[in-house]
């Protein structure tokens, strides 16, 4: 490439793009005590986070891909009026401020919430304040990435296979599971990843909705937040636990995300 | 343009005509040193918010060199971390001597005056099914009330570490009451009127004000138990509309108000 008076501005503002993505996470590692690290990892209350955070984002992501497939085949394959609706409605957690969805899942699902006053009442079930109601928040902001990722696969790879199938026998459900389950795999181990990251960073709607208390529903990403005014050196620990988590769901996409590697 | 700044002129002419006859008939003195003029910003513990905004306008009449206060209401923990951190504000309003301790100890400032104190009380949701259970701390125990659900402040806020002393006490643990902690009282007294959750530890003056609206009910914690912080209030810079709020919050004007209308103690 020759270097012109407007090719070397364009690449002037590309580097200070990657600086300023980069910087911040360089100086987190920069400031990280690394000598304390052992130590303070091993913190019950570190521990404790860690836990949570995987067990509910693991139990999220899985609900996402168990409920969110399903509806990603609904969207890529009905052909009803209101499907393009309901795609917008089914996406919009993903652009939805979260604490937004915080309060709409309280106020849908809370103890006085229009759903929530009858499990409570009926069944004494209390959803707010509870481990559930970390993974729903979870699976609330994290199922809209899901769907969209599948649901462009099954929109991608077309019908006619699954017609062929049908045309040869197959009953719908095992069509499903013998023609378009597996020539969505890419797309659904992708969206599961995407689904889980989103789910481990979660932070506003389930502080909302599932409130924070250490060892019951705070997860890594409350814990970080409540830490800064603390204890910032701790927070920078579980900031870089955070970090390594989310480079390592990246390596696990890297043939959608890091092509020509 | 021309005519903008026309209307904006007229603007000035009329609010300071309005001025002098306001001011001519309750005989407020107008500001007399026109250099200290300005606004201050109020970095407050959200315990004070009640009170702060009912005194506001009297703040203002008497202070004419005060354009306006604004404030910002929080954990005065957080707040003492944002004012070391270099937050511009002007005032300083702190729930526990610590935390203001930690902003003299930053240098931000130098002298801090006690103004008020405040106890402790439960404070329960009429509606809650526990809620005529509740007599005391012990009872906000899951293991005396299986399925209430309780909200502390976090430990590390003011009225966090005022339960704790309260809860240690009476030998109970955090963990056997609490099933969310609230960054601010302010945030638990409403989760407490949602009905989300039935009952929760707050400020006495919180739930003194919160029992207005009717839907909570405010259960004394015993003396031997109950413990009391300290309001304590500094100036963050020297200008002179700084002080001038701290002087006031620090009168006997405001003080008996506190005691009197909000339930806070004497310092």
């Amino acid at each position: 490439m020759k270097l012109t008076r407007s090719s070397s501005l364009l690449i002037a503002f590309a580097v200070i793009a990657a600086v300023f993505l980069s910087l911040p996470l360089v100086a987190i590692f920069i400031r990280v005590p690394w000598s304390d690290l052992g130590s303070m990892l091993s913190e019950k209350s570190t521990r404790d986070a860690l836990l949570i955070s995987m067990q509910t984002s693991l139990i999220a992501a899985l609900l996402s891909c168990l409920f969110g497939v399903p509806l990603a085949w609904l969207l890529a394959r009905s052909s009803l009026r209101g499907i393009s609706m309901l795609r917008v409605v089914c996406i919009t957690p993903m652009v939805l401020p979260p604490v937004v969805g915080g309060i709409a899942l309280l106020t849908a699902f809370g103890r006085k919430g229009i759903v929530g006053q009858y499990l409570y009442d009926w069944f004494n079930i209390s959803l707010p304040f509870t481990r559930s109601a970390v993974v729903m928040a979870q699976v609330f902001v994290a199922i809209p990435f899901l769907v969209l990722a599948v649901e462009a696969s099954f929109r991608q790879s077309g019908r006619e296979l699954e017609d062929a199938a049908r045309t040869l026998g197959a009953s719908p459900s095992r069509v499903f599971f013998t023609v378009a389950l597996p020539a969505a795999r890419p797309a659904i181990v992708a969206g599961l990843a995407l689904a889980w990251a989103r789910s481990l960073g979660e932070f506003g709607a389930s502080i909302t909705f599932a409130g924070s208390f250490p060892g019951r529903t705070q997860t890594l990403p409350m814990a970080v937040y409540e830490l800064v005014s603390v204890d910032y050196r701790l927070s920078l620990v579980l900031s870089l636990v955070l970090i390594f988590i989310s480079v390592g769901v990246l390596a696990t996409m890297r043939d959608r995300w890091m092509v020509g590697r | 343009m021309r005519f903008r700044r026309l209307v904006l002129m007229g603007a000035v002419i009329a609010v300071s005509a309005c001025g002098a006859t306001a001011s001519e008939k309750s005989a407020v003195k107008s500001c007399s040193d026109e250099s200290s003029k300005g606004s201050v910003v109020v970095l407050a513990a959200s315990s004070m918010a009640n009170a702060f905004a009912d005194f506001h306008k009297q703040f203002l009449v008497e202070h004419p060199c005060v354009t306006n206060v604004t404030y910002s209401y929080g954990s005065s923990a957080t707040l003492a971390v944002q004012i070391v951190n270099g937050s511009p504000a002007d005032v300083f309003v702190s729930a526990s001597e610590k935390t203001m301790k930690t902003v003299i100890d930053s240098g931000r400032s130098v002298n801090t005056t006690l103004f008020a104190r405040n106890s402790a009380e439960i404070m329960v949701n009429k509606a809650s099914r526990f809620s005529s259970n509740i007599i005391n701390v012990s009872e906000l125990t899951k293991s005396s009330n299986p399925g209430i659900k309780v909200g502390l402040c976090v430990a590390t806020a003011p009225c966090g570490a005022l339960a704790d002393t309260i809860l240690e006490q009476a030998g109970i643990s955090r963990r056997a009451v609490a099933d969310t902690e609230s960054p601010s009282v302010e945030d638990l007294v409403s989760k407490i009127e949602m009905g989300e959750l039935d009952a929760g530890i707050v400020y006495h003056s919180d739930c003194v004000y919160a029992q207005k609206q009717k839907r909570s009910q405010c259960i004394p914690i015993a003396d031997d138990v109950n413990s009391n912080n300290g309001y304590y209030i500094a100036a963050l810079n020297t200008r002179k509309v700084s002080q001038q709020f701290v002087d006031f919050i620090s009168s006997p004007t405001f003080t008996t108000a506190l005691q009197s209308q909000y339930g806070f103690l004497a310092p």
